[in-house]
């Protein structure tokens, strides 16, 4: 066996012993294993965990289906690093495989639901666990009003919402990507991103707003 | 007083998200920061908008289970063996 060979088989038995710790953004000793595409171990993997935060929100909470998603589109990305554009958003263009994959997959399981004549099964909410904390958001009535509200009330919140809305309103509130780099992911006119943006964030007002003056907790202008 | 118009708070509600997004211009931004400063009816809009930002971005942070990290590492693994 060649010294790559022994080395690769070690990183494997490392892996197997501490699973989880060999995808994260390091990932330097994955290049000695995952030579075919260069540079899809630092640009691509330290995405992961954003991609299944999304892949989450597509599915509305169904964990089993994003695990799906998320592993499809990583498996996709990885076949076809070579398209990538070096340089551009390697989470843009994560984010968009993930989303092909979700939608490729519903139609196939709404046409599986057509020929069997029955129907799709709802999709389950799950309470979601978050898993940082900051015990110090508590500095303003705002913050306070979401520290007291529940992380699940306002998931739960974005996931009512029309699965249009609630993609770009993912997108940028809990991903953080620009308006472009949104129009890239959804392939849809910058106009198209804002308007859904203003029109998701509306419902979500009117879900969380009410209830944040109900509560006492918004506060006026400074400057009255 | 701010700008007593409704029209110039319906303008400023229609643009606050991009201002809170960051995607304003310049002159924009500041026309809106002025508003927002003194106006009683959106600043509260305005104040808690930008605090669910600031929620979801910092506390939604989950991570992908160890499990699936282990499945799509074994996937990729397989994946370059069959090059």
């Amino acid at each position: 066996m060649s010294w790559r060979g022994n080395r690769a088989g070690a990183q494997r038995i490392y892996f197997l012993r501490h699973p989880g710790r060999e995808l994260t953004a390091a990932g330097a000793r994955n290049d000695a294993i995952l030579t075919r595409h260069p540079g899809f171990v630092e640009e691509a993997l330290p995405w992961l965990d954003a991609v299944y935060r999304f892949s989450l929100r597509l599915t509305a909470g169904n964990e089993a289906e994003a695990d799906d998603v998320t592993q499809e589109a990583f498996l996709r990305a990885y076949r076809h690093w070579p398209t990538y554009q070096r340089g551009s958003s390697a989470r843009a263009w994560l984010f968009t495989i993930a989303r092909n994959v979700f939608l490729r997959g519903r139609e196939r399981q709404t046409r599986r639901a057509e020929t069997l004549e029955s129907e799709l099964p709802g999709f389950a909410m799950t309470n979601l666990s978050m898993e940082t904390r900051h015990d110090d958001a508590a500095t303003d009535p705002e913050q306070e009003f979401f520290a007291s509200f529940v992380d699940d009330e306002v998931i739960r919140a974005i996931e009512q919402l029309p699965s249009d809305f609630r993609e770009v309103v993912v997108l940028s509130d809990m991903e953080g990507l620009n308006y472009a780099e949104i129009s890239d992911v959804i392939g849809a006119p910058l106009g198209t991103v804002k308007s859904r943006l203003y029109r998701g964030r509306r419902q979500l007002q009117r879900l969380l707003y009410d209830y944040a003056l109900e509560m006492g907790y918004t506060r006026e202008a400074p400057h009255g | 007083m701010a700008d007593s118009q409704s029209g110039s708070c319906q303008h400023t509600l229609e643009q606050f998200w991009e201002f809170i997004d960051q995607e304003c211009d310049a002159e924009t931004s500041e026309r809106l920061q002025a508003h927002l400063a003194a106006c009683q009816s959106c600043f509260p809009q305005y104040d808690f908008q930008r605090a669910y930002r600031v929620f979801l971005a910092q506390r939604c942070r989950q991570q992908a289970p160890a499990e699936l990290r282990k499945k799509i590492f074994l996937a990729l693994l397989e994946e370059e063996r069959l090059k």
